[in-house]
């Protein structure tokens, strides 16, 4: 009897078990919209992508990022919305954060830092990309900014993300529009080393990536045999260009 | 505000509860001047209860005496330029929300235990203008020795290194109207209120800006006291306010919890094909394992982090060269 009677319990958590954890899903889903919706943001940039890019439908794109206390230093993204109607300017967004493998720390990247349409392949011109950069800065003395590259997928009707590279406050990236780099995305950062201080000229590591049927394939990396300055003794880091003859060599030798 | 010009972020960052019912009790006084009498003295009687409220300020917090030297040298030095000597009702430390019908703010109902009273008289503002080039205080009645404010001793940036040498102090600096003409990457000019200059030559970054820990330009260094930029870097008018910003920053509520790699990571973030050196030299600098939660650090762990910080940076002298003020 007892036995029956505990069974009978059991049964009746499993049943409600669900409408309870429905219920909770469904609080948590409110209390999210609040505090998205509570999160003040401005707009950066909004404009239309159906020209250049040849959208089906009136796509736009908006730029939002954080004001306030969450402008500089905050834990909200600056995030970035693809949009037709009005109502939906803010609906469907991607907040732009990082992490490191294997890290729990997930960097917001707070402040937009640009959105515009880049032509990635000067032999197809109609071919197109959005990019998007953001920054993430948290107080101290470094930054970092992820720049992202949006495709448009014709058969979907849809803007899917395509690439994306992240640089630090030492760090530079080029897109190379002619010659023989002509296509290509190069990417320098510095890399700190025993006995080198945070801003003291460092050895950087070079990427380069080719542009490919809406996206960006690794193609090159090495870490440049020579030291370059940084913000102890220079204003800009300037490292792509100095090595502009070691990775047309390098890419030349590759494709051998 | 009367004049429409908001007060420096820097002011009103963290300053206590106390200390920003006097400046709005000036900002009210202030905000009464009628439009005739107006002038450009006025901005300059401002700047200066603000020092006056950031003396009794620092005072406060460095001393536990009623009136410690620094608010007393600032006390007289008003009072022989204005010719008020604040002495009404003030250092019995009782309630002053009489307001003298001055319209000025009560709201706050309580008060702090007695000091000068911005709330029951209207300081007469001193002789003289601000000029156009950056503030200095310009004699205009024919009396230019007389007139000549005496520079107290907190315009000077070597006077907050000796007083302020707990790098943790986050309080906010009295030498905060400090300017910086930057000449180049490798040399700037701090130019004090008082109208003496700092120059700084060489050396490492965070040594020339007084930014041990390298902050990054914004509203973070803004709040906690930098006068200018230099090539995307805070420039603090002294040492003793770079470091108590580096303090304040792993003070902060983002911080606080982290630990120490954790920390590092953040303040200054790698790139994934980073070595994450920096987090490597911090923690050998400082004898710490890493794994230390920030906002757990006592007062000796907290300054040698960020002396392990400023070391990691790089930190190196280079020349100064003081100028004084003119007049001295």
């Amino acid at each position: 009897m007892q036995a029956q009677s505990r069974r009978h319990r059991q049964e009746e958590i499993k049943m409600r078990l669900p409408k309870f954890l429905s219920s909770f899903a469904i609080l948590l889903v409110l209390c999210q919209s609040t505090y998205a919706s509570d999160i003040p943001y401005k707009e950066v940039k909004t404009f239309s992508l159906k020209n250049v890019f040849g959208t089906k439908s009136d796509w736009r794109v908006t730029a939002w990022q954080p004001v306030g206390n969450e402008s500089d230093m905050g834990e909200v993204s600056a995030r970035l919305c693809f949009w037709m109607q009005p109502a939906e300017q803010r609906k469907y967004c991607t907040s732009i954060t990082s992490s490191l493998p294997n890290d729990g720390i997930v960097y917001h990247y707070q402040t937009a830092q640009g959105l515009e349409v880049v032509h990635p392949d000067a032999a197809n011109p109609s071919a197109a990309l959005l990019k998007f950069g953001a920054r993430f800065f948290g107080g101290g003395s470094g930054s970092l900014d992820q720049v992202s590259f949006w495709y448009y997928d014709k058969k979907a009707d849809a803007f899917e993300p395509s690439s994306h590279i992240t640089l630090t406050e030492q760090g530079e990236y080029r897109l190379f529009d002619k010659g023989k780099l002509e296509g290509k995305l190069v990417t320098a950062d510095a890399v700190l080393q025993v006995g080198e201080t945070h801003f003291s000229p460092h050895h950087f590591y070079i990427e380069a990536y080719r542009y490919d049927a809406g996206h960006y394939t690794k193609i090159l990396g090495y870490l440049t045999p020579t030291k370059y300055p940084s913000f102890e003794d220079t204003n800009t880091i300037d490292v792509i260009m100095p090595e502009i003859p070691r990775i047309e060599g390098l890419l030349t030798q590759f494709s051998q | 505000m009367a004049d429409g010009t908001p007060l420096a972020k820097s002011v009103y960052a963290d300053l206590p509860e106390q200390t920003l019912r006097y400046l709005k009790r000036a900002e009210a006084l202030l905000a009464k001047v009628k439009p005739e009498d107006w002038d450009k003295r006025t901005p300059h009687a401002l700047h200066e209860i603000r020092l006056l409220v950031m003396a009794k300020t620092m005072a406060a917090l460095a001393s536990p005496q009623p009136y410690p030297p620094l608010y007393q040298q600032n006390r007289q030095r008003l009072a022989k330029e204005t010719g008020d000597d604040f002495s009404d009702d003030e250092d019995g430390g009782g309630d002053d929300n009489s307001d003298s019908g001055d319209g000025a703010d009560s709201s706050n109902g309580s008060r702090d235990g007695g000091d000068a009273d911005f709330n029951s008289k209207h300081p007469r503002w001193p002789a003289g203008s601000p000029d156009s080039t950056g503030g200095e205080f310009m004699p205009k009645d024919g009396n230019a020795d007389n007139d000549t404010p005496t520079p107290p001793a907190y315009h000077s940036a070597e006077y907050q290194v000796a007083q302020r040498t707990d790098v943790a102090t986050d309080a906010v600096p009295a030498n905060n109207q400090a300017t910086v003409t930057v000449h180049s990457r490798t040399n700037i000019t701090i130019n004090n209120p008082d109208g003496s200059s700092v120059t700084r030559t060489g050396g490492s970054a965070s040594w020339r800006n007084n930014n041990a820990s390298n902050i990054i330009s914004g509203n973070f260094a803004d709040n906690h006291g930098a006068v200018g930029d230099n090539h995307g870097f805070a420039v603090f008018p002294d040492q003793a306010t770079g470091d108590a910003a580096s303090a304040a920053l792993l003070r902060t509520s983002t911080y606080s919890g982290m630990t120490i790699d954790e920390a590092i990571a953040h303040r200054s973030p790698p790139e994934e094909n980073d070595t994450k050196q920096v987090q490597e030299n911090v923690k050998q600098i400082g004898d710490f394992t890493g794994n230390e939660i920030v906002g757990q650090l006592n007062q000796e762990q907290m300054s040698r982090l960020v002396n392990a910080i400023k070391q990691a940076e790089g930190y190196h002298a280079g020349t100064v060269t003081q100028t004084p003020a003119r007049g001295n």
